[in-house]
C-alpha cells in the first residue's frame, strides 16, 4: 500500500499556492492519511499574511470542496493538525524563516517537495533566474545540512530538453546545452548575472534619462505637473530595463538552444543541482503542459491561465487569424491530477528506496497517446463553431480558419501589417484633432493590438508548436504499472487512458470559457470615500442644451428687443459652419466658437450665467440625470463635472458636484479675449484631463463611473470602468454597443 | 374710527355664509346658533406715512436718530422682509420703497458709500427681479441691483458666519455681509403679530443651521400662539438668539403695520357682513362665485395673483428692536384682536387662495395644511377658539398641484414621505437631514427659484401645536385621496363635516365660524 510509505513521514511543500501545488496538497491530505505533517512555506503577499493566504486562496478554493465536503465539520480540526504553515520564500536566505522553524525543519522533514517556479515565458531575466536558479539551489543547499538528508524531489519541466530532436530519454542532462555547446550551470548564472547589472547601468545613463523625460513630458502633455513626469520617467525606466532583460534574457536561451528563459533556467537549475548534489537522494519530476484535471479533485479543475490557454483564447476571440505551427508538431498536454499521481508515487518509491542516484520521471503524453497541433486545433475549433463566444454587445465571435503556414511567413506578414499601421498611425497624430481622427485612431489602435497579440504569441509559443521532439515516458509508465492494483485506482496517471477530444470538449474547454470562478477573482477592497467618482459630461447630457443656443439665449439678453430678430438671422447664417466644424472637430469648434465671447466682462458673464441656469438651464434639464446624480453622490461618488461649457455657465451646479473641470477664457484688460486658457475640453483632452485629474485625487478611474452624450466624448468614456452613453449620438450608439456599454435615454423635463 | 370686530349667532332665517376654498369660494347656509366672528373694519391709515417715516427715524425709541449713527466710510447694510408678507402684496409704492428710499436719502446725505441691500428672505425662495422692483421701486433697482441690492444666500459657504450661542447651545449665525456692517437697517412689515422683532434676522438673515433650532416640531408644539409672542417657545429661542445678536451688531430696526384693507371695492362682498349685502352685493357674489367655478384653475390662479392690496399704513415706529415691537405688537392688536366669549366645539374657517409662501405660485397641499393648521388656527391671543380636544373644518379643494419651479423640495416630499407617514416628528426625524442638506436642492435653492429644500419641513412643524391641540381636522371639499393622504378626513359639505364632528365632540357641538378675509384675531375670555 503507498500510503504505508508515507506513514509518519514530515512533508515540506513549496509552490503550495500554484496550480499544481494546490492540486498536490489536497491529495495528499485527502488519500495519505498515514502521512505525518505536511509543511507549506507561503510567501506573504501585499495585503495578506501566509496563514491568512492559505486559508483564502488555497482552503477557499474549489479544489478543496470534495474533502470539505468528505470530512464535513473535522475538515478545520483535520487541516489544523495537518499542516503547518510557514510565513517565508524560497527566494531569500535562509527561506526567509527564524532559526526555531529552521531547527524543527531540520528535525523532522522527510521529503521536500519544491514546485515553486516562475513559470513565465518572457519573464525578465532577473527575475527567472532568481526563481528558477537561486531560489531552487537555496533550498537545495539548505536541505543538505538538515538532520534527516530529507529526499528532494524537484518539479521541472520536459522542455528542459530545448529544441533538441528525437526522442528525450528521461536522464539528467550531459554537459552541452541543446544547441551542443559545453555549458557549466555555475558560470552560466554569473554570466547572466553579470548581464543583468549591465542592462541596469546602461538604463541610467544620461541620454536615455533625457529621451524618456522628453516621452514622459509628452505623454503627460501640458496637464502634467513636474511631479508627475518624473514619476512617470521613472516608470518609463523601469519598463525600458524590464524589456531589455526579457530580450537578453530570451537571446541567450535561444543561443544555446532553449525556446526561452523559463526553460532555460529550469535546465539551468537541474543541471547545478546534479553538480552540488552530495549525498542527498533526488527525484527530478518533469511534467509537460499542465492543463485542467480528467478527474480529481472534480473534472475540468482548473486555476488561472494555464499555458495553452491563451492561445485558445486568443483563437476563440477571433484576435489570432493566423498562427504559424506545423500541424504534426506534438502538443504535449498533461493533466494535473496525472503530474500530481506521479508526484505521489513517485516521492514514495524514493522514500522507500532513498536513490542513490538521480531518478528522472518525464510526465508526458507524446510518447504513449500523442496530441498533435492540428487534432487540437480541430478539436478546439469544432468545440467553438458549436459554443461561439460572444463580444461585449453579445454577438457570437465567428473563430478563423487557420492554414498552417510557416512560422516565417506569419512573422513578416504581421510585420508588414504593424508597419502599415504605424505608418497610418503617425499620419492620423497630424490630422486635425475630430471625431473623425478618433475614429480612425482607434481602427489603426485595434489593429495594431491584434497584430502586436498575434506576433507575441508567435514568438512566445512558436518553438512550442514548432516541436521536433518526443518526451519518452517510459519510466513514468514502468512507475504506474509498479503499483499494486488498488493504488493504480487511487493515484491514476496513465496517460494512454485519455481520449483527448473527450477531455478537450467536455472538460477542459468549458472549463476555461465558462467557469467564471477558472480565475479566482480578486474581491475588489473595500470602496473608500472619494475613489469611486461619478464623471458627467452636461451640455447634451445632464441638459439638453449646446453650445451655440446657450451662447444665443445669453446674447439675447444683452440685445434690445427690436434687434433680437435681426440677431438671430444672422446666427442662424453662420450655423451651417459651426455644424461643419464641430463634426470635424469639437475642439476646433470650442476654439472657434468660443471667440464669440471676446469684449465680454467676466463680472457680467457670471450674472448672465447665474440667470441662464433658471431662464435656459432649468427648462432643458434631464431630470433622470440630476437623479442619477445625486444617487451617485447619496452613494458617496465623488462628482465630477467635465465639460466643453465656459466655466462662468457652470458656477450654478457647483452646488451639486465635488470638482467642476472645464473651459476658461483668458482676461485681459478685464474683459475676455476670446481665447480659450488651456485646451479646449474635448476629445483626448478630457481623457487626458480625467486622468491627470484621477491622479491628483486618487481616484480610481476604473471603478468610476463616467455618463456622456457625444462620439468626442469616447476617449472620457473608455478612461473609467463603467461608462454610460447618455442619448448617444449615431457614432457613440455604435460604439457603445461594440462595446457592450450601457445606453441611457433621458427626457427633458416635462417632456 | 373704525368699526370693531363682532360677533354674531345665527338664527333661522340668516343668510348663508361664503367660505373662501382655495381659489373658488364655498357657500352654505350654517345651522341656527352658529356663532360668527367677524373682522374689525380697516383701521384709519396715517394721513402722511411719509411724514411719519420722517419722525420714526428722527425720533426713534431708545437710540439715537438714525442720521447720528451714519457716518462716511461705514459699511451699512439694509435688510427687508421679503414678498412673503403682506398679503395680498400691496399696491406701488409698497412700505418698504417708502422707508428705504429715506433711509438711502439720509445715508446719501451723511456721504454712506458702502451700503448693501438684502432681501431677508431666510429659506424661501430668491425675489425675481421683477418682484424686487414692486417692493423697492425703479429708482433703487437702478440704483443698487444686481451688485449691491440682492437676496439674502443662506446656502453660500462664505456668505454665513457662526457669532455664538445661546447659553441652551443653539446656533448663532447670520450673513457675513450683516455681522460684518457697522449697522444694520431692518425694515419689517408688520402684517401679523408673528412677524418682526428679532425673528426678522434670525429667520430672514440666517442659514439652516441656525434656524432649525426654532422650527422644529418640538419648539413649535409650544409655541401658543404663533401670533402671541410671550406664549411661543419659537419666540423665545428667537430672542435669545436675537440678545447675542446685539452684542455683535448694531441695529436699527424700523417697524410699520397696515390695516387690513385687503382687497380691491370689486370684492366688496367680502367686507360686509353676509346680512348687510345689498341685492347688487350679492349677485356680485353669486356672479363671481360661478365665474370661478367655470374657469379654468390656471386662469382663475392667474387673476387671483394679480390682485394687489390697498393695505395703508397705520403705524411707523423705529429704534431699538424690543421696545419698537412692542409697540409694533400693540398697533398690530388694535387692527386684529376681536373679543370672543369662551371657546367652541367645532371651528370653522374658510383657507385662502394666498399664504406666505406661494405668492406668484401654487398653494400645493402641504401650504394648505400649513394655512389651515399652522396660520389660521393659531390667530387667536390666550386660548384657542377651539376647546382642547375640539374640532376644526376648513374649506379647500387641496388638488395635488405644485409649483415645479418653486416647490421642488415640496414636490419630493409629498411623493416619498407622505405615503409613508403623516407623522411630522417621523417626517422630521427621517427625512429633514438629507432634504436640508441635498444638493440639488441648494442649487436650485441658490440660482433658481426654489424654496430651501428644509422649508416644507418648517412649513409642516406649524401645525404642531395644533395637532397637539385639537380633537379632529375635517376638510370640506377636498380631494379625498390627498386628503387622506395628509392624514384628515373630509366631507362634501359643512353639515356633513358638523356632524362627523359630534362623534368627537358630542352630539350638541357649540360652532364657531371664523369668517376671513381679511385676517383677524380671536381673543378669548
Amino acid at each position: 500500500m503507498l500510503d504505508e510509505a508515507y506513514r509518519g513521514k514530515n512533508v515540506l511543500v513549496t509552490g503550495g499556492t500554484g496550480f499544481l501545488g494546490m492540486a498536490l496538497v489536497e491529495k495528499m491530505l485527502r488519500n495519505l492519511p498515514l502521512l505525518n505533517r505536511l509543511y507549506l512555506l507561503i510567501r506573504p503577499s501585499r495585503e495578506k499574511g501566509a496563514k491568512e493566504r492559505f486559508e483564502s486562496d488555497v482552503l477557499g478554493s474549489p479544489v478543496f470542496s470534495r474533502l470539505r465536503e468528505e470530512l464535513g465539520s473535522r475538515f478545520e480540526e483535520y487541516i489544523a493538525d495537518k499542516v503547518r504553515i510557514l510565513e517565508g520564500d524560497v527566494h531569500v536566505d535562509h527561506l526567509g524563516l527564524g532559526a526555531e522553524a529552521l531547527t524543527e525543519l531540520s528535525r523532522e522533514v522527510d521529503v521536500i517537495v519544491h514546485s515553486a517556479a516562475s513559470v513565465v515565458f518572457d519573464a525578465p531575466l532577473d527575475a527567472a533566474v532568481g526563481s528558477n536558479v537561486r531560489g531552487t539551489l537555496g533550498l537545495f543547499g539548505l536541505a543538505q545540512g538538515w538532520e534527516k538528508k530529507p529526499l528532494f524531489v524537484h518539479v521541472s519541466t520536459s522542455y528542459v530538453a530545448g529544441t533538441k530532436e528525437g526522442l528525450i530519454p528521461e536522464e539528467v542532462p550531459d554537459e552541452y546545452s541543446p544547441s551542443g555547446v559545453r555549458l557549466d550551470p555555475k558560470a552560466e548564472v554569473m554570466y547572466l548575472e553579470e548581464v543583468v547589472r549591465e542592462v541596469e547601468k546602461a538604463s541610467r545613463t544620461k541620454e536615455l534619462a533625457r529621451r524618456l523625460q522628453t516621452e514622459a513630458r509628452r505623454e503627460l502633455g501640458m496637464v502634467g505637473e513636474d511631479a508627475e513626469v518624473c514619476e512617470r520617467a521613472e516608470q518609463l525606466r523601469r519598463a525600458w530595463v524590464r524589456e531589455q532583460l526579457v530580450e537578453r534574457g530570451n537571446e541567450r536561451a535561444r543561443s544555446l538552444g532553449w525556446q526561452d528563459v523559463y526553460t532555460f533556467t529550469k535546465s539551468l537549475a537541474e543541471r547545478w543541482m546534479l553538480q552540488d548534489r552530495g549525498d542527498l537522494p533526488l527525484v527530478i519530476l518533469r511534467p509537460a503542459i499542465i492543463e485542467s484535471s480528467v478527474t480529481e479533485p472534480h473534472p475540468g479543475w482548473i486555476q488561472g491561465s494555464r499555458m495553452a490557454d491563451p492561445l485558445i483564447m486568443a483563437f476563440a476571440k477571433g484576435i489570432l487569424r493566423a498562427f504559424s505551427g506545423n500541424p504534426e508538431s506534438l502538443i504535449d498536454i498533461v493533466p494535473v491530477d496525472h503530474v500530481v499521481n506521479a508526484v505521489v508515487v513517485a516521492t514514495a518509491r524514493g522514500l522507500v528506496h532513498r536513490p542513490c542516484e538521480p531518478e528522472v520521471y518525464q510526465v508526458a503524453s507524446g510518447e504513449k497517446n500523442p496530441l498533435r497541433f492540428q487534432d487540437l486545433y480541430k478539436h478546439v475549433r469544432e468545440y467553438f463553431l458549436k459554443n461561439p463566444l460572444r463580444d461585449a454587445g453579445g454577438r457570437p465571435v465567428l473563430v478563423p480558419e487557420w492554414g498552417f503556414p510557416g512560422r516565417r511567413w506569419v512573422e513578416r506578414r504581421l510585420k508588414v501589417e504593424l508597419l502599415g499601421l504605424k505608418i497610418a498611425g503617425s499620419l492620423a497624430t497630424r490630422m486635425p484633432e475630430g471625431h473623425l481622427t478618433t475614429d480612425l485612431r482607434g481602427r489603426i489602435a485595434r489593429g495594431e493590438k491584434r497584430a502586436r497579440i498575434s506576433l507575441y504569441y508567435s514568438r512566445i509559443y512558436g518553438a512550442y508548436v514548432n516541436m521536433q521532439s518526443t518526451f519518452s515516458s517510459a519510466r513514468t509508465m514502468e512507475l504506474f504499472r509498479s503499483l499494486p492494483e488498488e493504488d493504480r485506482r487511487a493515484f491514476p496517471f496513465d496517460i494512454a487512458e485519455v481520449d483527448w477530444k473527450t477531455w478537450l470538449q467536455e472538460t477542459h474547454l468549458p472549463a476555461v470559457t465558462s467557469k467564471p470562478g477558472r480565475k479566482k477573482r480578486r474581491r475588489a477592497p473595500e470602496e473608500k470615500v472619494g475613489e469611486v467618482a461619478a464623471i458627467f459630461d452636461v451640455d447634451g447630457t445632464i441638459v439638453a442644451s449646446n453650445v451655440v443656443s446657450h451662447y444665443a439665449w445669453l446674447k439675447l439678453q444683452e440685445l434690445p428687443m427690436a434687434l433680437r430678430p435681426l440677431w438671430v438671422v444672422t446666427l442662424i447664417g453662420r450655423v451651417p459652419y459651426y455644424w461643419l466644424l464641430d463634426k470635424l472637430s469639437r475642439a476646433h469648434f470650442n476654439r472657434a466658437f468660443y471667440k464669440n465671447y471676446k469684449g465680454w466682462s467676466p463680472a457680467r458673464a457670471r450674472t448672465l450665467g447665474m440667470q441662464s441656469f433658471y431662464g435656459y438651464v432649468l427648462k432643458r434639464l434631464h431630470p433622470e440625470g440630476i437623479a442619477a446624480l445625486r444617487k451617485h453622490k447619496s452613494a458617496g461618488h465623488r462628482i465630477v463635472l467635465l465639460s466643453g461649457t465656459l466655466d462662468f455657465l457652470l458656477e450654478p451646479f457647483k452646488d451639486l458636484a465635488d470638482d467642476v473641470l472645464t473651459a476658461r477664457l483668458e482676461e485681459e484688460n478685464g474683459v475676455y479675449t476670446g481665447e480659450l486658457s488651456g485646451a479646449p475640453v474635448a476629445g483626448e483632452a478630457r481623457a487626458r484631463m480625467l486622468a491627470s485629474f484621477a491622479r491628483r485625487t486618487n481616484v480610481d478611474l476604473s471603478r468610476s463611473y463616467a455618463y456622456a452624450d457625444s462620439i468626442s466624448d469616447l476617449p472620457m468614456l473608455e478612461a473609467v470602468g463603467m461608462p454610460v452613453a447618455v442619448n448617444p449620438d449615431a457614432r457613440l450608439r455604435a460604439a457603445a454597443r461594440d462595446r457592450g456599454w450601457q445606453i441611457k435615454q433621458w427626457r427633458k423635463n416635462g417632456a | 374710527m373704525s368699526r370693531p370686530g363682532f360677533t354674531t349667532i345665527l338664527e333661522k332665517n340668516s343668510p348663508p355664509m361664503w367660505f373662501y376654498a382655495g381659489d373658488v369660494f364655498h357657500y352654505e347656509k350654517l345651522p341656527e346658533g352658529t356663532r360668527v366672528v367677524y373682522s374689525p373694519g380697516p383701521l384709519e391709515p396715517l394721513p402722511e406715512p411719509i411724514v411719519a417715516i420722517e419722525r420714526a427715524l428722527l425720533e426713534p425709541m431708545d437710540m439715537e436718530p438714525l442720521h447720528e449713527l451714519l457716518r462716511p466710510g461705514m459699511k451699512l447694510t439694509i435688510a427687508f422682509d421679503d414678498l412673503s408678507i403682506p398679503l395680498p402684496p400691496m399696491r406701488r409704492p409698497d412700505v418698504r420703497q417708502m422707508i428705504i428710499e429715506k433711509v438711502l436719502e439720509k445715508g446719501a446725505a451723511k456721504g454712506v458709500e458702502d451700503i448693501h441691500l438684502i432681501a431677508a428672505l431666510g429659506l424661501h425662495r430668491r425675489m425675481t427681479e421683477a418682484e424686487l422692483r414692486h417692493c423697492l421701486g425703479n429708482k433703487i433697482m437702478s440704483c443698487y441691483y444686481p451688485d449691491r441690492l440682492y437676496n439674502y444666500d443662506a446656502e453660500d459657504p462664505d456668505g454665513n458666519v457662526v457669532i455664538g450661542q445661546t447659553d441652551r447651545g443653539e446656533e448663532v449665525s447670520v450673513s457675513r455681509r450683516v455681522a460684518e456692517s457697522d449697522l444694520l437697517v431692518y425694515v419689517n412689515v408688520n402684517f401679523i403679530p408673528m412677524d418682526g422683532g428679532h425673528k426678522s434676522v434670525h429667520t430672514g438673515l440666517a442659514p439652516y443651521s441656525s434656524i432649525q433650532h426654532h422650527h422644529n416640531p418640538h419648539t413649535l408644539k409650544n409655541t401658543c400662539s404663533l401670533m402671541d409672542p410671550p406664549n411661543s417657545a419659537m419666540h423665545g429661542s428667537i430672542n435669545r438668539m436675537g440678545r447675542i445678536f446685539d452684542e455683535h451688531v448694531k441695529v436699527f430696526h424700523i417697524e410699520t403695520t397696515l390695516n387690513n384693507r385687503t382687497y380691491p371695492s370689486v370684492f366688496d362682498f367680502m367686507a360686509k357682513p353676509e346680512y348687510q349685502w345689498s341685492t347688487v352685493t350679492k349677485a356680485n357674489f353669486l356672479a363671481t362665485q360661478k365665474t370661478t367655478q367655470m374657469m379654468p384653475l390656471a386662469v382663475n390662479r392667474r387673476i387671483s395673483h394679480s390682485i394687489k392690496a390697498p393695505h395703508r399704513i397705520t403705524s411707523v415706529q423705529a429704534g431699538a428692536t424690543e421696545p419698537v415691537h412692542a409697540e409694533t405688537l400693540s398697533n398690530n392688536y388694535k387692527q386684529m384682536v376681536v373679543p370672543v366669549e369662551g371657546q367652541s366645539d367645532v371651528l370653522l374657517v374658510g383657507i385662502p387662495y394666498l399664504g406666505p409662501y406661494n405668492v406668484n405660485s401654487i398653494m400645493n397641499p402641504l401650504l394648505v395644511y400649513n394655512m389651515l393648521l399652522g396660520y389660521l388656527f393659531n390667530l387667536y391671543r390666550g386660548k384657542p377658539l377651539v376647546r382642547e380636544g375640539g374640532v376644526l373644518i376648513g374649506t379647500h379643494p387641496m388638488s395635488a398641484q405644485f409649483h415645479k419651479v418653486h416647490h421642488p423640495s415640496y414636490i419630493d416630499l409629498w411623493n416619498e414621505a407622505f405615503p409613508e407617514t403623516n407623522d411630522i416628528y417621523e417626517i422630521h426625524r427621517r427625512y429633514e437631514k438629507e432634504y436640508a442638506h441635498d444638493p440639488w436642492y441648494r442649487t436650485l435653492y441658490r440660482n433658481s427659484y426654489a424654496y430651501h429644500g428644509a422649508h416644507p419641513f418648517t412649513v409642516l412643524y406649524w401645525a404642531a401645536h395644533a395637532l397637539d391641540h385639537l380633537g379632529d381636522v375635517i376638510f370640506v371639499g377636498s380631494d379625498p385621496v390627498n386628503t387622506s393622504r395628509m392624514g384628515f378626513k373630509r366631507a362634501n359639505t359643512i353639515a356633513e363635516a358638523l356632524e362627523m364632528a359630534k362623534d368627537v365632540v358630542g352630539p350638541n357641538p357649540s360652532a364657531t365660524y371664523m369668517h376671513l378675509p381679511p385676517l383677524f384675531m380671536a381673543e378669548v375670555s
